[in-house]
């Protein structure tokens, strides 16, 4: 029989008895609405989510040499100045900070402490935002004019000048002295700042701190680690694999492995992600149950239809149709009943998806998938659970069914 | 056309095979009006079903058009009685939900036309019952004799070999039932071969040769003198 055929004699034989069709249909409607709203509340928690991760390095990736690599495999190799401004031509809309860390003994009047001298490059508090108490965070200007110039942490300013007087005064770290410009504040959430950084740490201009090491042992200024910001939390994999094939192709692969290691940050967005894929994989569940309930009640719906309609398939065998013909229309049949609940639920879910939106105060998003994970899934169960009636419908004999009253 | 040779019939019934037919020999040709008559029980709608493709016997040959119908599968059987066997029934067996006109299209269905095609024959049929101005209307809309001249367009529509009619007037009223008695008689007249059960005598003196059946046999075969079948009007 032809597809529109069943269709319309589905449809036909479905509105016949409508309220038994809605009622049975009800399981069906809460499954797929559910599947539709659980779908469209995680893509809207994610997204939200992807805002707020941002400030805790979603978005950051770290290149550091694989130490993995022994001296006895490979000689080793290191990344140059050349390789920074050759990263940040190739990934436009990304932030590459060099950084460069060593203890130094820094010394204030009678006071000397051990402290950790960081070398960053300007864009470094873009990347990690931090409170300035008093002063400016280290700018571009100081780094081309060599300026030797420190930022101090709140616990160390205060120890090295207890009258409170750092701004501007003059700190020896190393062999040099440097010029207190700025003062960080103590964070309120020190976990979340996961720069790796300490209040001991001193921050100086990166150029400033290369210019302190003697290079003339190997040649030219080595480049540690990069700190790689990628344009979108969504970009960090394409970004991060965009970076290994240029360290890659720059200076080959031992056992191929790139010689660097390329890391993406993503610890705690990981984390939370297990958490919702858990907690959708509940709701999930769920819904699956709701809808596997609701495909029985479809499935009885049909039984009774099939038992009711025995005369009928013995007219249309009589006239000559065979057992797929009558199959087919009591597929079509469970198929029409389970896609008209889908695509109900599907609306509902829509509706229920618009409600977490307006009371979670998250933007609506709806993924594009839900709808089509909700029509597939109920077309299933409509095919699945009419399965048996149909069979019964198909293997009734004529005669049998003619005389059925 | 139809030859039945030596058909047997048996049906489980618990432990016991029950035998229905016990060897029955039959030929129908070509635009005959046979009436099968029998009481209850003498197996005649056993043997109905066998001569429409519904049901196979349990041994013996049914030769319909030359071809061993008897051992199909259900398909095959499914496929003849869609072209070569046109049903009418005595509760007219109409599907509710359709128009007249749909369900004389069913078999058409079944057998592949297309819509429009399917549409001009089902119309053609209908006109040769005298029914095309109800062509529209569900069964519940017409009456009785106009329901069993839609089941009668809806045999006719595949141009059959066999109109096949299980108590045709069984559930009408006396004059209703002579004018469907009469509209087989034209059909006859114009050529096509009738093949009707009935139990009531009068109605069987419409046709050209009665077959009595009794306990699974046939009791008596005779053909019915034109000047003594029933008078129509």
């Amino acid at each position: 029989m032809r597809l529109l055929e069943g269709i319309t004699e589905a449809a036909d034989a479905v509105s016949h008895n409508k309220l038994r069709t809605i009622l049975s249909l009800l399981g069906m409607i809460i499954g797929t609405a559910s599947v539709v709203s659980v779908m469209a509340a995680g893509a809207m928690m994610s997204h939200e989510f992807i805002d707020q991760a941002d400030s805790i390095g979603a978005r950051l990736i770290v290149v550091y040499n694989n130490w993995e690599i022994s001296d006895a495999q490979a000689r080793r190799v290191f990344m140059s100045n050349r390789d920074v401004d050759a990263l940040r031509e190739q990934e436009k809309g990304a932030l590459v900070v060099r950084l460069n860390e060593t203890n130094r003994n820094a010394i204030k009047g009678s006071v000397s402490k051990s402290i950790s001298v960081r070398g960053i490059d300007p864009g470094y508090w873009e990347m990690w935002p931090r409170d300035f108490s008093s002063g400016r965070p280290i700018t571009q200007a100081d780094d081309d004019e060599l300026a030797k110039v420190c930022v101090l942490t709140d616990d160390y300013a205060a120890a090295f000048f207890p009258e409170g007087n750092a701004l501007g005064s003059s700190l020896t770290i190393g062999s040099f002295d440097y010029t207190v410009i700025g003062v960080i504040a103590r964070q309120e959430n020190e976990a979340l700042m996961n720069d790796g950084s300490s209040t001991e740490t001193a921050f100086v201009p990166y150029t400033v701190l290369e210019r302190t090491f003697d290079w003339s042992w190997s040649g030219s200024p080595r480049v540690y680690e990069l700190m790689i910001r990628a344009p979108s939390v969504v970009a960090v994999p394409s970004t991060a694999a965009s970076i290994e094939s240029y360290l890659s192709r720059m200076y080959g692969t031992v056992d191929g492995k790139c010689r660097f290691k390329v890391e993406a940050i993503e610890g705690a967005l990981k984390a939370v992600r297990t958490i919702f894929a858990a907690v959708s994989g509940i709701i999930a569940f769920i819904a699956g149950i709701s809808l596997f309930v609701s495909g029985i009640g479809i499935m009885n719906v049909m039984l009774v239809a099939v038992s009711e309609r025995t005369r009928e398939i013995g007219v249309r065998k009589a006239v000559g149709a065979k057992s797929s013909d009558i199959m087919s229309q009591f597929l079509m049949e469970s198929l029409f009943i389970c896609l008209a609940g889908g695509i109900a639920g599907i609306v509902l879910g829509m509706g229920i998806a618009r409600v977490i939106s307006a009371v979670s105060k998250w933007s609506y998003v709806m993924p594009f998938n839900a709808p089509l994970v909700a029509l597939v899934v109920s077309a299933c169960v409509g095919l699945f659970f009419g399965l048996v009636p149909a069979k019964n419908a198909a293997a009734l004999d004529p005669v049998t069914a003619l005389t059925k009253e | 056309m139809i030859k039945l040779e030596g058909i047997y019939k048996d049906y489980r019934q618990g432990k016991n095979d029950v035998k229905v037919l016990k060897g029955i020999d039959l030929q129908v040709r070509e635009g005959e009006y046979v009436a099968i008559m029998g009481p209850s029980g003498s197996g005649k709608s056993t043997l109905m079903n066998i001569i429409g493709a519904l049901d196979r016997p349990t041994s013996g040959s049914y030769f319909l058009d030359g071809e061993d119908v008897s051992k199909l599968e259900d398909d095959e059987l499914a496929s003849i009685r869609n072209k070569k066997i046109g049903f009418i029934f005595q509760t007219f067996n109409l599907l509710p939900r359709m128009t007249a006109q749909r369900n004389v299209e069913l078999p058409l269905v079944y057998g592949g036309y297309k819509p429009s095609i399917r549409k001009k024959m089902a119309m053609e049929a209908l006109d040769r019952v005298g029914l095309t101005d109800r062509s529209h209307h569900r069964p519940n809309e017409m009456s009785g004799g106009q329901r069993q001249r839609v089941a009668i367009a809806r045999a006719l529509v595949v141009n059959p070999r066999i109109l096949f009619a299980d108590e045709p007037t069984g559930n009408l009223d006396t004059q209703t039932g002579e004018d469907i008695l009469a509209l087989f008689r034209r059909l006859n007249d114009d050529g096509s071969t009738v093949v009707m059960v009935t139990h009531e005598h009068d109605v069987a003196q419409h046709s050209r040769r009665i077959v009595h059946i009794r306990d699974g046999l046939i009791w008596s075969d005779e053909t019915i003198p034109e000047d003594k079948r029933a008078h129509v009007q």
